[in-house]
């Protein structure tokens, strides 16, 4: 009783109050503490998350701007190339005709020799311009395209991909594929570092001529010898189409303005063929935020670190765009529309751009992605 | 003279009173407030650094990114750096006020090639194709079954696999790199307890957290903290990002060469028009 009587005395005065009040007060500082600093190190985290993701994000844009500008080269080439082989079939009928005309008088006595070798030379002459020269065109355009689409869809995508994989590994994530030498990480006790997973679409229809030789009506009705034919062998003025969208039955981008209530507005066609937005999502699980428990002030052992086992995201979009997204079309004197697409692509170029945006574009077809990349 | 029962009756009767616990209380609970005070400070300046320094670092890799491939200099894989020094400099001076509260700040713009596989790959083909074929300068064969090889893929393929070659190997990025010593009111060392393991490694010893990354230019994987060899520099943050592309002239190519020819002779001028 003596003992319990004391106890109520002690706890009753207020002699020692204070180091009981300063003991709590400690423990909820350092708690504090220990918050601000694992505030500071999610902040910091998700900040490099964020690099992460960006620079991926943006390599991989970069390299399809890249695609991009070889498209336009090669649409600027294939357009030459056709040209120069329509103009040399014209010139192939001449001799043609010039042939056919010396026949006439090969049986001439004494000169029709003469006129024979005429024919022979106007027969190799018309040979080599319009038939050697329309099928060698002909050829190359085929084997050509199919050797850019492969550059394009399948060299520039590794390309790309690898480069963001790259860049997210610098702004200190770990590939999916390492590369090159071997890392000191440790995946023994399962530590998993920043990760970067992209993924794009790759365009296939931006080209002078389709690709594909299978697929939609259209496209196996512009097979580049048919399209060759139809200009060599009619003569008539510039009909190939310049591609065939598969997201669509129209051709190309079509831009209209509009004006309503007294503003202009821009309406972009949905068949965009600009490549689709290259997305990246980088994330980091397991044991790399080092998030310090309370009893790490006292304690220094590092095995005995909480991590955090919530995943950490950032995600980063990124667009190739260009500087000419519109096919020139110009009225050629049979008022046929030349839908040349010269500088389609040209001045292809890369830009970061909000995940939202993109977002809303994926809901609302490509074509809203061009527009919302035109007027970003 | 006191005798030992009223020393020690004295010393009970003044433990015992009010006054005495107070002044006994306040001389334990002053250097443990002190103690505290003096660690909240060093926190926040710390941690308040180590963001500003991420802000900063990012904000010129940004404007590197742009600003290297016009005003660069791939021959020394230098960055201009006047983007670097401006905006990350000025961020850090004027507007977070870093450099004020911490001391001297580091920043570095590098440019370099973008270095994997791939590229060194390519790197290689485009080297051979030119009649440069590496560890063969001296074989004038080699070099040119090399060039009349590089010229008929060029051929081949309309200029578009010179194009790859040449794009590849040229193929840079950015890497700014910000450092600053963060004064600390106690020792630096009072601070190696928060040091977080390297991934892979036990404690580093310092504050903060140390950036991991493949050391492209070292050749091998490093850690930043093994590269801060000043210890006035502490903290090292450093961001990456890739070069964007000006826009790449078109390869003159053979029937463009062509072309211009026939445009040249007289007697070919109407098969043009």
């Amino acid at each position: 009783m003596e003992l319990i009587r004391k106890m109520r005395e002690r706890i009753a005065s207020e002699n020692g109050s204070v180091g009981v009040v300063v003991a709590l007060v400690i423990f909820l500082v350092m708690g504090m503490l220990t918050m601000t600093w694992n505030t500071a190190e999610i902040s910091k985290t998700k900040m490099r998350l964020q690099n992460a993701a960006d620079s991926a994000a943006l390599a991989h844009a970069i390299w399809q701007a890249r695609g991009m500008n070889v498209v336009q080269n090669i649409n600027d080439e294939m357009y030459e190339g056709l040209s120069l082989a329509c103009r040399l079939r014209k010139y192939a009928e001449g001799f043609e005709t010039a042939a056919q005309f010396a026949e006439m008088f090969a049986n001439v006595p004494y000169v029709g020799w003469v006129f024979k070798g005429i024919a022979i030379a106007m027969h190799v002459l018309g040979l080599l311009t319009g038939g050697s020269a329309g099928w060698m065109a002909a050829r190359i355009c085929k084997y050509f395209l199919k050797i850019i689409a492969g550059m394009y869809v399948y060299t520039s995508s590794i390309l790309g991909l690898w480069n963001a994989q790259q860049l997210a590994a610098q702004n200190e994530a770990d590939p999916l594929a390492r590369l090159g030498s071997s890392s000191s990480l440790d995946y023994g006790d399962w530590h998993f570092g920043i990760y970067a997973l992209g993924m794009s679409y790759p365009f296939k229809d931006a080209f002078l001529l389709p690709l594909e030789e299978s697929g939609k009506d259209e496209v196996k009705k512009e097979q580049p010898w048919k399209a060759l034919y139809k200009i060599t062998g009619a003569g008539e003025a510039w009909e190939i189409k310049p591609y065939v969208s598969k997201r669509g039955d129209k051709e190309g981008i079509k831009v209209t303005k509009e004006k309503k209530d007294g503003k202009e507005t821009t309406k972009v066609d949905e068949n965009g063929v600009l490549p689709g937005p290259t997305v990246w999502l980088s994330f980091k699980l397991g044991g790399n935020i080092h998030t310090l428990p309370i009893d790490g002030f006292w304690n220094t052992d590092d095995s005995k670190r909480k991590t955090h086992k919530i995943p950490f995201f950032a995600v980063a979009a990124a667009q190739c765009i260009t500087g000419d997204v519109i096919p020139h079309s110009k009225k050629t004197e049979k008022g046929v529309v030349n839908q040349r697409p010269s500088g389609f692509g040209a001045g292809a170029t890369a830009k970061l751009v909000p995940v939202s945006q993109m977002f809303y574009s994926w809901k609302k077809g490509s074509g809203y992605a061009v527009d919302a990349i035109i007027y970003h | 003279m006191k005798s030992e029962d009223d020393i020690l009756r004295r010393l009970k009767r003044r433990l015992m009173s009010a006054r005495a616990s107070v002044m006994l209380e306040f001389a334990f609970v002053v250097p443990l407030a002190m103690t505290m005070f003096v660690f909240a400070a060093d926190f926040t300046r710390i941690l308040r650094t180590e963001q500003q320094l991420e802000i900063a670092t990012r904000l010129a890799a940004d404007v590197e990114s742009h600003m290297a491939n016009y005003y660069g200099d791939p021959s020394t894989n230098k960055c201009p750096c006047s983007a670097t020094k401006n905006v990350a400099k000025g961020y850090l001076v004027d507007f977070a006020h870093v450099v004020k509260g911490t001391g001297k700040v580091y920043i570095k713009g590098d440019c370099m090639a973008v270095s994997n596989p791939l590229t060194f790959v390519l790197t290689w083909v485009a080297k051979t194709m030119s009649g440069n074929p590496p560890g063969a300068e001296k074989n004038m064969f080699l070099k040119m079954v090399a060039k009349i090889f590089g010229k008929l893929m060029d051929f081949i393929t309309f200029g578009t696999f010179n194009y790859l070659t040449d794009v590849v190997p040229h193929d840079r990025q950015v890497k700014i790199t910000t450092a600053a010593y963060i004064p600390t009111i106690l020792p630096i060392e009072a601070y190696s307890f928060f040091s977080l393991p390297k991934r892979g490694g036990g404690g580093n010893g310092d504050i903060g957290v140390g950036q991991f990354a493949y050391d492209l230019e070292g050749g091998s994987v490093t850690t930043a903290w093994n590269l801060t060899v000043n210890p006035k520099r502490r903290h090292r943050v450093y961001c990456y990002m890739p070069v964007i592309d000006s826009v790449p002239i078109a390869p003159m190519t053979y029937i463009r060469v062509f072309k211009s020819w026939c445009a040249k002779q007289k007697f070919l001028k109407g098969l043009l028009e």
